[in-house]
């Protein structure tokens, strides 16, 4: 179960432009729960090791 | 002239003019015209091109100036590799009159090496979107039984090598693509390491994980394509200058004193594979030892993470790629990619950059992991091919698929026949290798496949009455 309200949903859809139609508006709320599962897994805290960075290899 | 070949065994029979290109192209001209309209694995039969290319590698040979292995060697491409002047769909309605103006680099570097172009082969929609029956081409079946499931996105490759209608064939690799085939059609497929072979041509799906590699009935096959394919591009951001080896050259070495890890939990927990899949790796395992490596375990992130981790950067890259038509001609993609990559609207940019960090950590993990290994094995499907109608429209949200960890750390991966099931269809391991080492990754690979007898089982397939025919 998605922690997102329909109202919420609605308003991602109208933000993202996607010309949904009602049915793929209810069958994408019904699995976003799921994605929110995924997402958790990649959001818990980690080290600075694990940030993004430019390197460079000096010549 | 009997048949299919496999390369090494074609390009031995033409060296030695015991076998000629035209001969061996019409051979397989002949078989796509008696097989496909059940495995709809190409989506365009390039015929008089294929006829072309084996006559000047006949010229070539006659003239004793072969280009190599490869010359004269009959080879699909996915249709989602730029071929000039031939069209390139992505097996897509977008692109359905889509025709590109330059080869791939890597189509143009198997073209240079004596390749026949025998045409253009299924895959999923854009590498995503399958199977779909709601595109203007059927999605491809499985050689071994074609009610069921070929595993994608690299779909129509894996169909066709499987069924001897080519030797070889290209695919692509973002999260499985090329392994997942390979695995269920019972062939042999390499994701080798990011950057090695230029994606320039390819069609994008997600640009930090997508892989070009070759597809083959052997691991020996594998390696003379590959040796084709690999190489600096300046033209490919992740191109990397690194020295190409001949990857044919230690094949035969075997395995002592080699060190080959287990990710036990990948396939015994974290999503248990079928019994034949979890014998294959324990006669893998029992091969290996007796070749004189040594077999230890070795422990990573839950697979789920790996899979969450990849998909999750997939979905936001796909997205990038395609938010101008999927916000302007949402219904004209098929209703699996475009309702896939459309849950990307429902993350936020802080999640993708979680994703990325999260990534990294792996990273770190996996080359930690595999400090003291020379490879790793796990599965490379949980089991046998599924009904090509049961596949779930929602299964990446569901399962961890195995083949995702080594698309996220970028390590070479290659999927391998292990034997076959209680359904009679194959099943796999996969084996992975430190970045660069393809030359290790097949050469265990092979000593494996030498010791086991799955390369003398072709599937049974008949001749069917032509429905629709792909020839041009």
């Amino acid at each position: 179960m998605t922690t997102m309200t329909k109202a919420e949903f609605d308003a991602t859809v109208g933000r993202s432009r996607l010309p949904l139609d009602a049915a793929t508006r209810e069958e994408l709320f019904g699995v976003l729960g799921k994605l929110d599962a995924m997402v958790e897994r990649v959001k818990r805290p980690k080290p600075r090791e694990a940030e993004s960075a430019l390197i460079f290899v000096p010549e | 002239m009997s048949g299919p070949f496999t390369i090494a065994e074609a390009a031995k029979l033409m060296a030695a003019k015991k076998l000629s290109p035209v001969e061996l192209t019409q051979s397989c001209l002949d078989r796509i015209k008696a097989l496909d309209p059940a495995l709809n694995s190409f989506l365009l039969v390039t015929e008089e091109r294929a006829l072309t290319d084996a006559r000047a590698a006949e010229a070539r040979k006659m003239r004793g100036d072969s280009k190599g292995v490869l010359d004269g060697i009959p080879i699909g491409h996915k249709d989602i590799y730029n071929t000039a002047g031939i069209r390139t769909t992505a097996h897509s309605r977008l692109l359905i009159d889509n025709v590109p103006t330059e080869d791939a680099r890597s189509v143009a570097m198997l073209t240079e090496a004596g390749t026949v172009m025998m045409g253009k082969l299924a895959t999923h929609e854009f590498a995503l979107g399958g199977p779909s029956f709601d595109l203007p081409w059927p999605p491809a079946r499985n050689p071994w039984n074609t009610e069921h499931f070929t595993a994608g996105s690299s779909s129509g490759t894996g169909a066709a090598v499987a069924a001897g209608l080519i030797l070889g064939g290209t695919g692509s690799d973002t999260g499985g693509s090329i392994r997942g085939p390979a695995a269920l059609c019972g062939i042999a497929g390499i994701k080798p390491t990011y950057g090695l072979i230029s994606r320039v041509g390819i069609l994008p799906l997600a640009a930090t994980l997508d892989h070009a590699g070759p597809m083959a009935w052997t691991v020996q096959d594998c390696a003379l394509l590959l040796q084709a394919m690999a190489g600096h591009d300046a033209s490919d951001p992740a191109s990397a200058a690194h020295p190409v080896p001949n990857y044919a050259a230690a094949l035969g070495e075997g395995v002592k004193g080699l060190r080959i890890g287990v990710i036990r939990h990948f396939h015994e927990t974290d999503n248990r594979a079928s019994p034949a899949t979890l014998a294959g790796i324990d006669t893998a395992i029992d091969v290996w030892r007796s070749g004189g490596a040594e077999i230890v375990d070795i422990e990573l992130s839950p697979l789920m993470d790996y899979h969450a981790c990849g998909f999750f950067i997939l979905l936001a890259e796909a997205y990038a790629v395609h938010e101008p038509w999927l916000t302007s001609r949402y219904y004209e993609y098929g209703e699996l990619f475009r309702d896939r990559v459309a849950m990307a609207a429902f993350t936020s940019a802080p999640d993708y950059v979680q994703a990325i960090r999260r990534r990294r950590e792996l990273c770190l993990e996996m080359a930690a992991a595999m400090a003291n290994v020379d490879v790793v094995v796990t599965a490379a499907q949980q089991g046998e091919a599924p009904l090509i109608a049961d596949v779930p429209k929602w299964v990446m949200l569901d399962k961890a698929n195995f083949t995702m960890p080594f698309n996220v750390t970028g390590y070479p991966a290659m999927s391998v026949c292990s034997g076959f099931g209680a359904g009679g269809l194959p099943v796999a391991i996969q084996i992975a290798a430190k970045p660069f080492q393809e030359g290790t990754l097949l050469r265990v690979a092979h000593a494996y496949e030498m010791a086991t007898t799955w390369r003398a089982k072709r599937p049974a397939m008949t001749e069917v009455t032509d429905q629709k025919s792909a020839f041009a």
